[in-house]
């Protein structure tokens, strides 16, 4: 079997990453720069600091990782179904999905500066279902927090004068009580 | 100190589409409450294309109803189909009901000004007055007899026309006075309900009306 075509990403701070195509390309930003054959001498990541695009690596690793199980297994099971192999085919690519749940869940358990690190460095590097994943956790944050325990979670400075404030919660009075 | 300041204001400052993502994610109750965070968080839930993109992602049923809570407040009430509230907008009329939704909006008409409808829009809170006088065919003329108190509204619907996107308000009411015994007219709403037309009068109804269906965003009567 030929080794997997590898490309080298470099952070903003300089750090070079050496990754699989399969996982660089679940980035759309990065899949575009390969397919636009700007990869020469690897492919600069000016808004991406090291620390987290290493965490975004791993996230890119694990994934791709499965997704080529599943294929893989889901061949296996239609070349080998003659042979009764598909229950245990069926039931590794069952174990992946949950695997790869609880490793989503535990991915984003980081405190919030690096949870939005996470969340721009996806929004930038077009990652779909990681910005899905870092959004998903920050609105579960949100929910059911006051305006200032939002403030103080997010580090979300006050704009408002005392007087808009008091405006605007009485228009939405009800969504307090 | 420094640090804490610095990762403060890193944090705030999240891109709008970013944020926009977030927020998509809550329902309508956690986002009224949330205008009160900041100018930015309360203009974005104001946007209208957050408002559409939130719609389409909340796709389940609601209900509206009107009620009078405790402190003789009247309100029109959006909630789930589990009973949580999703929008509650006060209405400063007495005995208000809901007459029709839609669901991107809700038309009102009061017990006590048989001719008055509103229009509430629950994204934003809007509240747009229907003309509670006849069609211009009638006449608004100063005699008193055209305005409102002479007309009794015998049936009404509410409907949206799906080819246009915009609401129909259609309103049979029965006159004590003139050639026409009953009138039937129908008003043209906006698709987002904040304008409206006037009040036109359609040909005349059957005289006995028993069951009204919206069928295809027109309303129809049967006559049986």
């Amino acid at each position: 079997m030929a080794s997997p075509a590898m490309v080298t990403l470099i952070s903003s701070d300089d750090a070079r990453f050496e990754v699989t195509e399969a996982a660089a390309t679940m980035s759309q930003t990065i899949r575009h720069m390969i397919e636009d054959g700007c990869t020469d001498g690897g492919i600069p990541l000016p808004n991406v600091p090291a620390r987290t695009l290493a965490k975004v690596l791993e996230y890119c690793n694990k994934h791709a990782a499965a997704t080529a199980a599943e294929s893989s297994a889901a061949g296996g099971a239609a070349a080998g179904s003659d042979s009764g192999s598909s229950s245990s085919a069926d039931s590794a690519g069952k174990d992946d999905g949950v695997d790869l749940a609880s490793f989503d869940k535990a991915f984003v358990e980081v405190d919030t500066d690096t949870l939005y690190d996470l969340l721009l460095a996806a929004n930038y590097l077009d990652v779909k279902t990681l910005l899905d994943l870092c959004c998903q956790k920050v609105a579960d944050m949100i929910r059911g927090k006051t305006p200032e325990q939002i403030r103080q979670t997010f580090g979300i400075k006050n704009d408002f004068s005392p007087e808009e404030e008091e405006k605007i919660r009485k228009e939405n009075q009800w969504a307090f009580e | 100190m420094a640090k804490l300041r610095a990762a403060a204001s890193n944090s705030g400052d999240l891109p709008l589409d970013a944020l926009s993502e977030i927020l998509l994610r809550l329902s309508a109750k956690e986002l009224c409450r949330l205008r009160a965070v900041s100018p930015t968080w309360r203009s974005l839930t104001y946007d209208r294309a957050f408002i559409a993109a939130h719609r389409a992602r909340h796709r389940e049923p609601l209900l509206a109803f009107a009620h009078r809570d405790n402190n003789h407040v009247h309100n029109v009430d959006i909630v789930d189909l589990s009973g949580e509230l999703v929008r509650r907008m006060p209405r400063p009329e007495d005995g208000v009901g809901v007459l029709g939704t839609r669901l991107d909006i809700v038309c009102v008409a009061c017990r006590y000004r048989r001719m008055a409808f509103w229009v509430l829009n629950p994204a934003t809170g809007a509240a747009l007055s229907l003309p509670d006088c006849h069609s211009e065919y009638m006449g608004n003329g100063p005699d008193e007899r055209f305005v409102s108190p002479y007309g009794l509204v015998e049936r009404n619907a509410f409907g949206r026309v799906s080819t246009t996107g915009e609401y129909k308000a259609l309103r049979i009411t029965r006159c004590s006075f003139g050639p026409k015994y009953k009138v039937c007219a129908v008003i043209t709403i906006g698709a987002d309900g904040s304008d409206h037309g006037v009040w036109r009068e359609m040909s005349r109804p059957p005289s006995l009306i028993c069951t009204m269906v919206l069928c295809a965003g027109s309303p129809r009567l049967r006559r049986r």
